[in-house]
């Protein structure tokens, strides 16, 4: 898994590469966690290389909304796949994830 | 019977009732996930599926083994923490077949998160099995001879 962090003015956009599983989640949470305990808390995470995704993935992604919803920020999940959305759906995290497909 | 040892994993292919069976067997630990992954496109790629459903595939695989090396081998187990997955399929199907011999476990009893929470009230527990469950066509589970065999069916999207 790959991932690339980029800066456009407040706003933190962040490219995951290839798929959240046990293994690379964590890698992920770390990045998201260092974002969210500071005060940039604009976030976009961007799917459009993800490949899919498991329950250690889902977990990241809970744990990232949390801390956002504390801090009153805002994130953004954006152009996910059809493994991915069916992956979302079927747990219900698409219910509480701001998901922007356009 | 065709052995072929790639580091500390062992493939075999062997013909078993005329169908060609695919086994890998590996240390049951996180870090042999790759190992699974590799396996399986190597596999898969030969079917005519579509990507979305080798995600699938990868997705209950991750799951059942993020399972297994967590909690199937207890620290005093003496024997080898092995986890064998063998796959085949027919012209419309993929059959997954997990092994391991440590504690008794069926996964299928785990009860269903409530996905109608509020973010505040979900937590993570029982996802995974919960996915499998959803991304399968058919699961069983058995503990026979000391081991938990877990076989899932999940039918080819094209």
């Amino acid at each position: 898994m790959k991932i690339d962090k980029t800066i456009n003015g407040d706003q933190i956009i962040i490219n995951v590469e290839g798929h959240l599983d046990t293994n690379t989640s964590p890698q992920l949470e770390t990045v998201l966690n260092e974002i969210l305990d500071g005060n940039r808390v604009n976030l976009v995470i961007d799917f459009s290389k993800l490949e899919y995704l498991s329950s250690a993935g889902l977990r990241t992604l809970l744990t990232a909304q949390k801390k956002t919803n504390e801090v009153v920020g805002n994130l953004v999940i954006k152009h996910v796949n059809p493994t991915v959305m069916e992956v979302l759906k079927l747990t219900g995290f698409s219910e509480f994830l701001t998901i922007d497909n356009d | 019977m065709k052995f072929i040892h790639l580091n500390d994993t062992i493939y075999i292919h062997k013909i078993e009732g005329g169908i060609l069976l695919k086994e890998i067997t590996i240390p049951a630990e996180k870090n042999n996930l790759d190992s699974l992954h590799k396996f399986i496109d190597n596999e898969l790629k030969n079917y005519d599926c579509t990507k979305e459903f080798i995600s699938q595939i990868k997705i209950i695989v991750d799951e059942i083994f993020s399972n297994i090396s967590s909690y199937a081998y207890t620290s005093n187990y003496s024997g080898p923490k092995n986890m064998k997955l063998t796959i085949n399929h027919d012209s419309d199907k993929v059959f997954l077949k997990f092994e391991d011999s440590g504690v008794p476990y069926n996964p299928l009893l785990s009860e269903s998160p409530d996905i109608t929470l509020s973010i505040e009230e979900r937590n993570i527990g029982g996802l995974g099995i919960f996915l499998v469950k959803n991304l399968s066509d058919n699961i069983d589970y058995k503990y026979e001879q000391g081991k938990n065999i877990l076989t899932i069916i999940k039918k080819i999207s094209s």
